[in-house]
């Protein structure tokens, strides 16, 4: 037996065997079916598509030139982009669609789509890898084309695409536009924003929560890969016209994304995207940036929510305490108080607050007495022991304590 | 008092010196030096100096010279001859005179690394440079490896690691990759078998990354004593290398000596328990303040032990504490508190496994007793060689059990002083290695055409691949065309890498060790003995889905021992021939069934049977391929063929390493008196690894030549009825075995 007999008798399988497509070369019959054209570099050549969309068009319900209006210093925070002066004429929205899911220098990126604005249309452009010989050549025409751009938008790019696409260039020895270019990722701004509504921030589902879109025969992204492969094998053009598809709508959807992220952080208040839970999550992201004003009123909207009700109140007196607004900090640790609302931690906030603040030792002894009441009863009833009762007790003594040295105070006096 | 009183009063000590076999005493002998070459820079000169070195030790600075020169080395000297300044002196160097060079480092397994990282971190911070050095394995944090990444001058890993974790990442490691000046392997002799033909493909594609990035590195190994450690580290690496084992450190004159346990029941040969003896003995050292280790072969051994001594010193509570127990399944902080310990001489004994067998530094001890014949002459010299020290004196004991191979080998010491140490067998171009690999080469990077993949010619492999879909040939390269990730489908070591953890629940509940997952359905069964530190637990509960067994103290007088028992089922026939008119051979895929059937109550010291329980757990099982054969039963007896079956099956395992280049360990024989599948007396001999590498294969191609050989061996043996060297003890195969096994051999191969 020789070593190819061998081979197929051990390690083959004996289903998905296959038989070389000898004809090669059938992908011009692609460029008819998707209206794209063959572009030679001096790496070999690939297919470019470029679809622009008018002044007018409208995506899920956004006229897409709206997104020219925004300000965009706005984003600043919610992107931690630290470099000032984004500007959406230079900035480019990029999704590729790849041979793998699981990474690793094997995954190669065989469609990569581009988005960006130009005289008030948005025009994607999309490389496709014909065959792997051809790789270096769109590798090579996205450093051309990003090279006009100091800015990408991405979606989970900032871990997926862009190291991807890194990891392409470097087994290319060429160099790779996406080091000098500032990454502004979607995923990680809208997991800021809607992670506590939303149980998953996957693109599909904001599409679904967010725009209210539903995208019909939509290939899915797992079977991209194989569709892809099928092609290399038998030259079947059919499938990939969908994942063209499928791209284009994803770089479409970033800007509606984008667009929504502005809507909510420019004045959550009258937002119609953000609602509920939200509010918490925008609160916090204000108070992080200090734009505290707004950020009382996001806590303020988040007490409606009963699922971040808990939350809200005790960021909000929190916060009051934190800016010294003493009398709005105590009356909501009251209304905590008399509305069940985490009244352990608000009686806490309370004895301290009498302590340290009022001095006033014997309102600080009632609130830690009526907080370590009601941590007994719960130790009783749910046999929960809780070590904040050890804590509470050291408190009480020491109030106590000081206590009767201010009695003694006074009747020195 | 000083080992050389106590080792006196043995020999004027009736009752011990009958029981000895054989006394040697190997002279001491003086050190040859040579001072450090003038190429090393200054400030790392000056940090030996003040650890105390002042000059190399001949063999240090041979391989120092060869590095300079751009050789590739292996060294090969005993433990404790300072094998690591041969690598740590040269890569240091370099990193000082240009901050850009990397290293790596490779070791066996993740506690070495560790050892190896402290012991280097030490040197560094005598330098003052910031020289970084870091382990990279499965426990380094996710924040810390883009550090590494970058700045990483010496990464320290392991051979898993380099193909699952870096390798197939290589793009995010390109510091590294560009400017790799050295490899370091050490314990070059653990890389033997499948390990070792996989780690050998790993290499491949380690220097294939090499050379995409532009860098070509040296390679330095290390290797304890093998009989042929240039040819393996030159199958390894796939290049030349200098060999350098002429030892320079200097010795103490060094006893080592044979001890039969003496005959207790003359009627059933019994012999006293290895165990108590190895006891009674590291009693007379421990009690006299002299260092010593105690190796066993088993954990249950360790504990059991540790146990016995700790209760022998119980009059000395102090004492008592600075004896340790050592095995794997201790959780790594506890051990490296023990190597401390060990190293800085509070701990006094330790009982271990052949664990600590490994170049794990735990400084010089005087004694070692060996609890049993470790199984290869290498090991065994290995244990003997952590008792040893430069100036001093010291002095090793194996002590045989009444297995009849420590029996064979006690009685013939010229046998063991005489045979070299076993050979390191791969075999890197293994079909089911070799397409894993080069599945994983491709993945990284694709090939061009008429690449080679290391030595290996691999044009057939892809156009094979090319043919099953996983590859697709395009203007001159092969580039990987599926979904999966392959490394994560190719394990380099024949063991899971699952472990069971165990806990205590007798207060606030704690893990306190590990179990591997085949040692699992022996040792932590419900109501098994589990045996930690000396002390005992039972084990209340054991969750097999989750992976944890639920343990308790307890104080019992008596230990628990698992019967296993394994089964083999043919799955699939895809090769069959007669070898002659009335013989056929197999070659298949089966299914090994290994099963935890019952376990014995053991009564501590008096080791007598104190009652027995079911065991009931899932089987483990494994899928793989093997060779066998059938043969008519019709003229022998059945309890005749029972035994020949036994001893040839013995006598072909034994021999057959040597026709697959694997290590004994990687296949197994069973053997069936009447076959299920044949009908008719069958001997199974099957890879000892998930999905099978091969060796079954080639076995089923080799029968006659193997079958011939085996009739050899058995003819040639100078025994009566049957011994280790054949077909096996007679107490374990049987009187008839030799005779039988012979005619078997004459009923396969006549016609």
């Amino acid at each position: 037996m020789n070593l190819t007999e061998k081979l197929k008798a051990f390690v083959g399988s004996s289903k998905g065997k296959i038989e070389k497509d000898e004809k090669g070369k059938k992908y011009y019959w692609l460029l008819e079916k998707i209206k794209g054209e063959v572009v030679k570099t001096q790496y070999g050549e690939h297919i470019e598509k470029t679809v622009i969309y008018g002044k007018q068009y409208e995506h899920s319900g956004l006229k897409l030139s709206k997104i020219l209006e925004i300000p965009f210093d706005e984003l600043d925070a919610i992107f931690n982009n630290k470099h000032k002066g984004m500007d959406i004429l230079r900035t480019a929205f990029l999704d590729t669609e790849t041979t793998g899911l699981a990474g690793g220098s094997g995954t190669y990126a065989f469609l990569i789509g581009v988005g960006f604005f130009e005289k008030n249309c948005f025009k994607i452009l999309q490389f496709f890898m014909p065959d792997y010989s051809e790789e270096a050549s769109i590798l090579v025409r996205l450093n051309n084309v990003l090279s006009e751009f100091e800015f990408l938008i991405t979606f989970n790019g900032k871990v997926y695409d862009i190291p991807l696409l890194n990891t392409r260039y470097i087994i290319n020895k060429l160099d790779s536009p996406l080091k000098e270019i500032h990454n502004l990722d979607l995923l990680t701004a809208c997991r800021k924003i809607f992670k506590k509504r939303l149980k998953s921030v996957a693109l599909s589902n904001l599409e679904k929560q967010l725009l209210y879109m539903e995208r019909e025969n939509d290939i899915p992204g797992f079977l991209i890969p194989s569709v892809y492969f099928n092609y290399l094998r038998t030259g079947e053009i059919d499938g990939l016209l969908p994942i063209f598809y499928h791209n284009q709508k994803d770089i479409l959807s970033m800007v509606n994304l984008l667009y929504a992220v502005f809507d909510v952080v420019k004045n959550p208040l009258y937002s119609h995207i953000c609602r509920d839970e939200d509010y918490i999550c925008i609160g916090k992201l204000y108070e992080d940036r200090g734009d505290f004003e707004k950020s009382i009123e996001c806590y303020k909207k988040a007490l409606e929510t009963e699922s971040v009700k808990k939350e809200a109140y005790v960021r909000l007196s929190l916060l009051y305490k934190k800016l010294n607004m003493w009398d709005k900090a105590v009356d909501l640790w009251m209304e905590m108080v008399n509305k069940n609302i985490d009244p352990v931690f608000a009686l806490e906030e309370l004895a301290k607050y009498f302590e340290h603040k009022e001095k006033n030792y014997e309102e600080a002894v009632k609130a830690a007495e009526k907080a370590l009441s009601i941590l007994m009863i719960k130790k009783r009833l749910l046999h929960i022991d809780d070590n904040k009762i050890f804590d509470f007790k050291k408190r009480l003594e020491r109030l106590k304590g000081k206590k009767s040295k201010a009695i003694g105070q006074i009747y020195l006096l | 008092m000083e080992l050389s009183g106590v080792l006196e009063n043995l020999k004027k000590k009736d009752s011990f010196i009958k029981n000895v076999t054989c006394w040697k005493v190997i002279p001491s002998r003086k050190g040859e030096y040579a001072p450090f070459p003038d190429c090393i820079d200054k400030r790392l000169v000056n940090v030996l100096l003040d650890k105390g070195i002042k000059s190399l030790y001949s063999h240090q600075r041979k391989a120092i010279d060869e590095v300079m020169k751009g050789n590739n080395v292996v060294v090969v000297t005993p433990t404790a001859s300072g094998k690591t300044l041969c690598y740590n002196i040269p890569v240091l160097n370099e990193v000082l005179r240009d901050a850009n060079s990397r290293a790596l480092f490779l070791f066996p397994t993740k506690a070495l690394s560790q050892d190896q990282v402290s012991e280097l971190l030490e040197l560094i911070e005598g330098i003052g440079e910031n020289i970084k050095t870091y382990t990279y394995d499965g426990d380094t944090p996710q924040d810390a490896r883009v550090l590494i990444r970058r700045d990483g001058h010496i990464v320290v890993t392991n051979p898993d690691m380099l193909h699952t974790g870096i390798l197939p990442h290589h793009t995010k490691w390109i510091k590294l990759f560009s400017n790799l000046k050295y490899v370091v392997i050490d314990e070059l002799h653990t890389y033997r078998g499948v390990f070792g033909s996989h780690t050998a493909n790993v290499i491949r594609r380690l220097k294939r990354i090499c050379r995409f990035y532009g860098s070509n590195p040296q390679f330095i190994l290390c290797s304890a004593t093998i009989a042929n450690p240039g040819e393996l580290a030159e199958k390894l690496i796939e290049e030349k290398v200098k060999v350098i084992d002429e030892n320079g450190a200097p010795s103490g004159e060094k006893n080592i000596i044979f001890y039969n346990p003496p005959i207790v029941n003359r009627q059933l040969g019994i012999r006293k328990s290895s165990i108590l003896e190895a006891k009674n003995l590291a009693l007379e050292f421990l009690r006299r303040d002299i260092k010593t280790i105690i190796f066993a072969k088993s954990r249950l051994a360790v504990e059991l032990i540790l146990t016995y001594i700790r209760e022998g010193l119980n009059e000395n509570p102090l004492f008592k504490s600075s004896i340790k127990g050592y095995r794997g399944g201790y959780l790594p902080k506890e051990r490296r508190e023990i190597e401390k310990g060990l190293r800085d001489g509070e701990i006094k004994g330790v009982v271990s496994t052949n664990a600590l067998e490994l170049g794990i530094d735990i400084g010089s001890l005087d004694v070692s007793l060996i609890t049993g014949y470790p199984g290869t002459v290498a090991s065994t010299w290995q244990q003997m060689g952590r008792a040893g020290r430069r100036n001093s004196n010291s002095c090793s004991i194996l002590i045989a059990s009444s297995n009849p191979l420590d029996q064979y080998i006690i009685n013939h010491p010229d046998y063991f002083f005489e045979s070299p140490p076993e050979s390191g067998l791969i075999n890197p171009d293994n079909l089911y290695i070799l397409v894993s690999h080069i599945k994983c080469a491709a993945f990284k990077l694709p090939f061009e055409d008429g690449e080679k993949f290391g030595n290996a010619p691999i044009q057939e492999y892809l156009k094979f691949l090319e043919g099953e879909g996983i590859l697709r040939h395009v203007g001159g390269r092969w580039h990987w065309m599926s979904e999966a990730f392959p490394a994560e489908e190719v394990s380099l070591r024949s063991a899971s890498m699952e472990n069971f953890v165990v806990i205590d629940i007798t207060t606030t509940p704690r893990v306190i060790g590990e179990v591997d997952r085949a040692s699992a359905p022996m040792l932590i069964h419900e109501e098994a003995i589990y045996i930690h530190d000396g002390q005992q637990y039972q084990v209340e509960k054991l969750d097999y889905e989750e992976k944890k067994a639920y343990v308790r103290k307890v104080d019992v007088d008596y230990y628990t021992d698992a019967s296993v028992s394994i089964n083999i089922k043919v799955l699939d026939v895809l090769k069959q021939d007669f070898i002659n008119s009335i013989s056929k051979k197999y070659f298949g895929e089966v299914l090994v069934t290994t099963l935890a059937t019952m376990f014995k109550k053991i009564k501590l010291f008096t080791h007598e049977n104190v009652g027995a329980g079911p065991i009931k757990l899932p089987p483990e099982e494994m899928h793989t391929t093997a060779f066998f054969f059938t043969f008519e039963d019709k003229e022998l007896d059945p309890e005749k063929i029972q035994q020949g079956l036994l001893g040839l099956c013995n006598v072909l395992v034994n021999l057959a390493p040597l026709y697959l280049m694997c290590d004994p360990k990687d296949i197994r024989g069973v053997v069936e008196i009447k076959s299920p599948f044949s009908k008719q007396p069958t001997i199974y001999i099957f890879d000892n690894y998930p999905g099978g590498v091969g060796f079954a294969e080639k076995l089923y191609d080799i029968d006659k030549t193997l079958l011939k050989a085996a009739r050899q061996a058995i003819l040639e043996c100078t025994c009566d009825e049957g011994c280790p060297s054949c077909v096996g003890p007679v107490e374990d195969v049987g009187y008839y075995a030799k005779e039988s096994a012979l005619e078997i051999i004459q009923g396969v191969l006549g016609d």
